[in-house]
């Protein structure tokens, strides 16, 4: 599939969460669009859809899954396709996302959600996997989808390519967009002890359609500091620090802060919003990826 | 070198039994077990909060501790197939009901049923309501013959306990003095809120008996013989006029 991962604009938005929601459609901020999770919008009707009608009416939007499993053994659920191309029909988003990553157990051991973006191990089975899933993905939306570099806590033994390798080979094998996460990057090259700078260098650039801001909590235990991708803060001035340098190699890329634990009032996230947008603007335009 | 299929299996054993099995398949530094508890906290306390936003009041009568024992039962009996959790829960006030621990709070099911209610009736479908004003002039025997449907979004409960005032005061039963009193309520979501009423046991006989599929006329009767005395053209009108009737024909033009 040819053609740019987004028609988003080429600016700064938020996560779009339930706190926020009637508060944005009352008094829309300046700004272009906002993601959702896809998932919340999978009802049947109600008072979900009517306030993403009227969103959709003032901002584009970026539809971002969490559900898919494209990590997964098993090839991604038909019903839950379905409901993601309902909803594109419905909504026409800018962009459409889900993660490297898996959150349903195999079929052949019961098939339960876990509920989370699980790891995948570095292995050519993983990338291949992926490869065929996102492909199934793309030809079931008709879109060209964008998945999210990892965030891990833990790495698995055996690897056969490195970490910044398995992103690149899977985005090139299933001919996907990335969203590149830079708060991910950060926390895995932290918890798993590569190097971030290292990583980000040997990203695919022209297949970057959209970033991702985040804050990070740390825990410390007696054997170290683990950083946890819990998005419940102000993103560090490592991370911006990294979004500065991602920049520097994609050019002006659509920018996206999320906040999903202890989630601030909306002035505070639309200040953090701002700061994107200013190093955004601090690009030169003319450094961008031709698209 | 496992395969992917061997490292899910376990990894999901480890999240959901407890097993120690996968801590052989990650890099071993000597902190995997810390590493794997994060994942494994990650999946139960995302799941707690699913199902504490689905059953609030739940929730509040058995206060937080002894809810998070709950879930982590449930998670084991029940654990989610879809690759989504807003349908998750379903299955929750048939557990409650079978759990000795629970029995000294025998209203609790029929709760979490009205709580569960609410929580599926937020997102159900939408129809339009049919409009009181394309029924009048219509002959008392034709009006009879009608069979107004309920819409979507409504659910019917009915208990030996007395759950509407138990989820208006959810705390009032946390002493364990509920007296048992029935009642019967409806749950409904007519436009962007989700009502919660209680029903007159003739009222309820009537709704019931339209959910059936039976005519306004066979409703009647069945109000009647609950409780003669039941000014039913009144109760018709007041839901009607809320908005819980819909006909064939009438589904949401938005709806896929």
């Amino acid at each position: 599939m040819k053609g740019t991962a987004t028609s988003l604009p080429p600016t700064a938005g938020f996560g779009l969460r339930h706190p926020h929601v009637l508060d944005v459609i009352d008094r829309p901020p300046a700004i272009d669009w906002v993601e959702v999770h896809t998932e919340n919008y999978m009802v049947p009707g109600g008072p979900r859809l009517r306030q993403l009608d009227a969103i959709r009416e003032r901002f584009c939007l970026s539809f971002h899954g969490v559900g898919l499993s494209l990590g997964s053994v098993d090839e991604p659920d038909r019903a839950h396709l379905t409901r993601i191309r309902d909803l594109v029909r419905r909504y026409r988003p800018a962009a459409l996302s889900d993660h490297i990553a898996w959150v349903r157990a195999p079929a052949q051991v019961g098939g339960a959600s876990l509920n989370d973006l699980l790891p995948l191990p570095c292995t050519e089975e993983a990338v291949d996997i992926l490869a065929r899933n996102i492909a199934i993905f793309q030809d079931a939306t008709g879109c060209r989808v964008m998945v999210e570099n990892p965030s891990m806590y833990a790495a698995f033994a055996g690897a056969e390519l490195d970490h910044a390798e398995f992103v690149a080979e899977t985005v090139r094998r299933a001919g996907c967009g990335l969203l590149l996460d830079v708060n991910n990057i950060h926390v895995s090259a932290h918890n798993l002890g590569f190097d971030a700078s290292d990583y980000l260098a040997r990203m695919p650039f022209d297949a970057v359609g959209e970033i991702h801001l985040a804050g990070h909590a740390e825990r410390v235990d007696e054997q170290g500091t683990l950083l946890i991708d819990d998005h419940g803060s102000r993103v560090r001035d490592s991370v911006w620090a990294l979004y500065d340098q991602a920049l520097a190699m994609t050019g002006v890329v659509p920018t996206l802060v999320e906040w999903d634990t202890e989630i601030p009032g909306l002035e505070v996230l639309l200040a953090e919003v701002r700061i994107a947008q200013s190093r955004l603007d601090a690009q030169d335009p003319s450094a961008q990826v031709a698209s | 070198m496992s395969t992917l299929l061997e490292i899910q299996s376990r990894f999901a054993a480890g999240v959901f039994q407890g097993s120690e099995e996968i801590l052989a398949d990650l890099l071993d530094d000597g902190r995997q077990a810390a590493r794997f508890a994060v994942y494994r906290n990650n999946t139960h306390a995302s799941i707690l909060e699913v199902l504490a936003d689905a059953f609030p009041t739940v929730k509040r009568l058995l206060g937080a501790r002894l809810f998070t024992r709950l879930v982590t039962a449930f998670i084991h009996h029940a654990p989610s197939r879809a690759n989504h959790l807003l349908d998750y829960g379903a299955e929750l006030p048939d557990f409650i009901a079978l759990s000795e621990a629970l029995a000294e709070q025998p209203w609790l099911p029929d709760v979490a049923r009205l709580d569960w209610a609410r929580n599926a009736a937020y997102g159900a479908a939408e129809a339009t309501a049919t409009d009181a004003g394309a029924l009048q002039g219509l002959t008392a025997e034709a009006l009879m013959a009608l069979r107004p449907e309920l819409i979507p979004s409504a659910t019917l409960l009915t208990s030996d306990w007395p759950i509407h005032a138990i989820w208006m005061t959810a705390d009032a039963a946390s002493d364990g003095t509920v007296a048992r009193r029935p009642e019967a309520v409806l749950v409904a979501r007519p436009a962007m809120q989700v009502q919660t009423s209680l029903l007159h046991p003739a009222e309820h006989a009537l709704l019931l008996t339209l959910q059936g599929g039976g005519t306004l006329g066979e409703a009647a009767v069945a109000a009647q013989q609950t409780d003669p005395a039941f000014d039913l053209m009144t109760a018709f009108a007041g839901h009607l006029s809320a908005g819980i009737f819909t006909h064939r024909g009438n589904e949401d033009p938005t709806a896929k």
